[in-house]
């Protein structure tokens, strides 16, 4: 359905301009759902139908370098519909996503984690035999090169390469606060550790940015407190773009650049945190769902 | 002509297997929709049905002997129930699976400690001449048996649509959690789908026995169930009658017409060569919905 | 304990992570294990070495193949002992045909079973739980059947092929002796590499992919890649086993012996073993390799009993197959992490009863 739209597109990138050109033409072109600023992604006119039902609708946003974006909405907003779709675990059924100007719309999970997206996920997706540190490890999975051979003699390079990424890995260790935890089973930990486990294990992963989708779900004020710290951390001394789906609305407008708001899989505002808190739109969604 | 006449021939016998088979895939979904248990252990309470007939019918006479297999086999069903599948309730339907491998090898052995292991006719005192319907030959004993298969196929899909059991049977199979929230209880429907499975399976192995003997062999032939179920999708009704069907009649061509060059044999692999097939480009087999994975 | 534990390792803690054995009482067993396995068999007679020790070794190498497969990456196979069959034949044909030395021999056993795995495998990477199964159940039979079908193969309707003399260099291995050392070289050889590789990052994609693979997807680690390589490890394990029979066992490749009936027993000794550990799939092999001698000895004892004649191999077998299927249930049941948990809980035990001052 967006078929003209997209051969457009195509022709743009095509040639491979530089994103700030591009993002100017762009916003001649469709004023709806896209926006101007050089972005680190950029997501198109993402629609998503499973079967009849209709998850997104037109999404488009940008998500700036540096910046933590919130995606904020009632649930079924289709909030982690948009995150399955940025890490690739969903094709959407329409639109665009581009990644540092490189459209990635049909890439596997695996070719999106390879170009620096990491996530986290509202349900807990720890690997439950592993114990802490070989979680965090997995995350150091596309740092590492050891094959077949090298990994069954374990000798040299294979060995060095193991030691050399323990190390990062108890520095994230260290980083969480979760030395003491270091060789306990993951399914042992309490819920709050378990998601900061889980964050430890994307952090492994050194990404370009992040998507955190609920992660202080569950959590008491204290948990919440050392999370967003460390969420802010991660943006300010790694240098990481953050997009971060969250319910609890006082860390959303304490800790976001900008505000996405989703509604029944429709874009419905997007701002800085005040803008958005005072969108009408955005009132009637909230106030909807409670009345 | 003659091949084309060969053809069908074949084709009519492999649809009369075809019914055997889709007789004993039923089973399978039917314990798989109500319980989610993958049962491997149905080729061989096959074999241990039919060898406990068998082995009963010279002390005991046909019928008296027919009787007490079924109580047997309800016993049978209700330790399996109890002993084993109770304790694993909410384990991975892989586990279970396994657990189906260990009754499986429970059932074999026990049988034939039981009964011996030297293969035993089962006469059933069919008749034997074969019918002739507009120049093709049919066997009649094979004609019988597809009957007496698709009265079972008819009797399983009534009671699984029209009684109250079934209906809760179904109802299970949709939402585990609503169901007992009705007030269906799930134990009690799970020894019922077990005593069904025990019912299915005597009556498969009755009419193979008739065929070719009862012997281990048997087992392996109630086993084929799997590939068919795959082939028809995994919780599907139609499914399972339809892919019986196919493999009965993929495996009298097959072997008819290809056998002769191979050296022969070629039933014993035709079902699980057409369920790769299948694995390969429609997964979820003909009347099987993908799922969809929610993350 | 909690305190010295809780500062951050030094590159000599790291190390410390990666021991083979944190525990004195597993590095004790294995300490006792290797004399055993090494200095005992010179006494044992033909009856312990052929009738058990070998089997149990051969064994031992399928299962650990098979515990890659479904202990580390959780993909169940029923298909185990084709593999075992392709690499006896592949072996046999090496050798015997083309005069190939054993230890390449050995290695193209490996890899033409791995080969095959890796077509049987493929399905997995749309497939999985119930619907893989099938898969692996049909390649088992298809397998099978194309060997004693393919002319090239020279099975023909004796199903077996015999191996000449088996030479490594000038050294012949013809007397039990001499073949149980050979099994036991090979097994330990794969055992360090299974046991180096699931410890690995390999191991660990592995891990990732049984306990979550969407999780594993959005980490970057390909279910292509990997699930494959669990599928050609495996069946690379399970071929030298075959091979490993043909050479070290019974001297000739038989198809009748790799049966759907084998792949579940190995899969029993894993299970019973211990998915996802490397010992258990000795412990599991071990098991199942004296379970026969147990029963045989219980049976006679209980006809002795109640006075009844001698056993007869069938109900012997027979016997066999109920206890065996009785134990799977039973672990499945009380012990799902299988004898190798049972020994794990025993060593850290062991560990608090020695006391702080014994941990280095």
């Amino acid at each position: 359905m967006n078929r003209e739209a997209d051969s457009d597109a195509d022709r743009r990138f095509d040639s491979a301009h530089a994103e700030d050109v591009v993002a100017d033409e762009v916003r001649d072109t469709n004023p709806v759902c896209y926006r101007s600023e050089a972005p680190i992604l950029r997501t198109e006119c993402i629609s998503l139908s499973f079967g009849g039902v209709r998850a997104l609708i037109d999404v488009g946003f940008d998500v700036l370098t540096g910046e933590i974006l919130s995606i904020i909405g009632p649930n079924g907003a289709g909030k982690t519909s948009m995150a399955n779709v940025i890490s690739g675990l969903y094709r959407p059924t329409s639109g665009r996503i581009f990644f540092k100007g490189q459209d990635r719309t049909a890439s596997s999970p695996q070719a999106v984690a390879a170009l620096g997206i990491a996530r986290t996920f509202q349900n807990l997706a720890l690997f439950r035999g592993l114990t802490v540190i070989e979680n965090i490890l997995v995350g150091r999975h596309l740092h590492m090169r050891t094959g077949l051979f090298a990994g069954g003699i374990h000798w040299g390079p294979a060995r060095r390469e193991e030691l050399e990424n323990r190390r990062r890995v108890e520095e994230i260790v260290e980083f969480l606060n979760l030395t003491e935890y270091r060789t306990r089973a993951a399914d042992t930990l309490p819920y709050g550790l378990q998601k900061r486990v889980e964050l430890g294990r994307s952090l492994a992963a050194e990404p370009a940015m992040l998507i955190l989708d609920e992660p202080m779900a569950g959590m008491n004020r204290q948990e919440k407190e050392d999370m967003v710290r460390v969420v802010v951390d991660a943006n300010v001394d790694l240098k990481t773009t953050i997009i971060l789906i969250e319910h609890d609305m006082s860390v959303v407008m304490d800790i976001s650049d900008r505000v996405v708001v989703l509604d029944h899989g429709e874009k419905i505002a997007e701002g800085d945190a005040e803008t958005v808190r005072q969108d009408e739109a955005v009132i009637r969604a909230y106030l909807g769902q409670d009345a | 002509m003659n091949d084309l006449i060969y053809g069908i021939e074949l084709t009519i016998t492999g649809l009369l297997i075809g019914s055997m088979y889709s007789m004993v895939a039923l089973g399978f979904v039917l314990i798989f929709k109500a319980s989610s248990v993958f049962n491997f252990a149905q080729g061989a309470m096959t074999l241990f049905a039919a060898l406990t007939l068998v082995g009963l019918i010279p002390l005991a006479g046909f019928w008296v002997a027919l009787l007490l297999t079924v109580a047997v086999m309800c016993g049978v069903a209700v330790f399996a129930e109890r002993a084993i599948f109770r304790p694993l309730v909410g384990a991975e339907p892989l586990v279970i699976f396994v657990a189906t491998l260990g009754l499986a090898f429970i059932l074999e052995g026990s049988a034939q400690i039981s009964w011996g292991t030297q293969p035993h006719g089962l006469k059933l005192g069919l008749p034997v001449e074969p019918l002739m319907i507009g120049g093709v030959f049919v066997s009649m004993p094979d004609f019988i048996s597809a009957l007496a298969a698709a009265f079972f196929v008819v009797l399983l899909v009534l009671f699984f649509h029209k009684t109250r059991i079934g209906l809760g049977l179904r109802a299970i199979a949709d939402d585990h959690v609503a169901a007992q929230s009705m007030g269906i209880q799930l134990r009690k429907v799970w020894t019922i789908v077990w005593v069904l499975a025990g019912i299915v399976a005597l009556a498969a192995g009755m009419l193979w026995g008739a065929r070719i003997g009862v012997h281990f062999a048997m087992s392996l032939i109630a086993l084929k169930a799997l590939p068919v179920l795959i082939i028809g999708g995994i919780e599907s009704i139609p499914g399972a009658i339809v892919a019986g069907l196919i493999v009965g009649v993929a495996e009298a061509l097959g072997e008819g017409f290809i056998g002769p060059l191979v050296g022969g044999g070629v039933q014993d692999i035709m079902a699980y060569l057409v369920a790769l097939l299948f694995l390969m480009f429609r997964p979820y087999g003909l009347f099987g919905e993908e799922m969809i994975e929610r993350v | 304990m909690a305190l010295s534990d809780a500062r951050t390792p030094s590159p000599h803690g790291l190390e410390r992570d990666m021991r083979y054995l944190p525990r004195s009482a597993d590095r004790l067993a294995l300490f006792l294990l290797v004399v055993l396995f090494l200095f005992v068999p010179p006494f044992l007679g033909d009856y312990w070495l052929k009738g058990i020790l070998v089997p149990m070794l051969i064994l031992s190498i399928s299962a650990l193949g098979l515990n890659v497969l479904t202990g580390y990456a959780g993909l169940i196979s029923l298909g185990q002992a084709a593999f075992m069959a392709v690499g006896a034949f592949a072996g046999v044909i090496a050798y015997g045909r083309y005069g190939i030395p054993i230890p390449l021999t050995l290695l193209i056993a490996g890899l033409t079973a791995a080969i095959v795995g890796a077509v049987v495998g493929t399905p997995s990477l749309r497939i999985k739980g119930l619907y893989l199964l099938v898969a692996t159940l049909a390649a088992q039979f298809i397998i099978v059947w194309t060997i004693q079908r393919v002319p090239w193969i020279g099975a023909g309707s004796m199903v077996t092929i015999d191996t000449p003399p088996v030479f490594i260099g000038t050294w012949e291995i013809d007397t039990a002796l001499e073949q149980y050392y050979f099994a036991l070289a090979v097994a330990a050889l794969l055992t360090i590499f299974a046991w180096n590789l699931t410890r690995s990052r390999i191991g660990r994609a592995w891990m990732a992919i049984r306990d979550h693979d969407v999780a594993a997807k959005v980490m970057g680690i390909s279910m292509l890649r990997y699930k494959l390589l669990a599928f050609m490890v495996s069946a690379f394990y399970g071929g030298i086993a075959g091979a490993l029979v043909v050479f070290a066992w019974v001297g000739a490749a038989n198809v009748q012996e790799y049966e759907l009936e084998l792949s579940i027993q190995i899969l029993g000794m894993t299970i019973i073993g211990g998915l996802g550990s490397i010992l258990g799939s000795y412990l599991g092999a071990a098991f199942i390799a004296l379970l026969p001698i147990a029963i045989s000895i219980g049976m006679h004892n209980l006809y002795g009993i109640v006075g009844g004649e001698i056993v007869s191999a069938a109900v012997l077998a027979n016997a066999e197959h109920v206890v065996f299927g009785v134990l799977i249930v039973l672990f499945l049941i009380f012990e799902p992490l299988g004898l190798a948990h049972i020994w794990r809980r025993f060593s850290a035990r062991f560990e608090i009863w020695l006391g702080p001052a014994v941990r280095t």
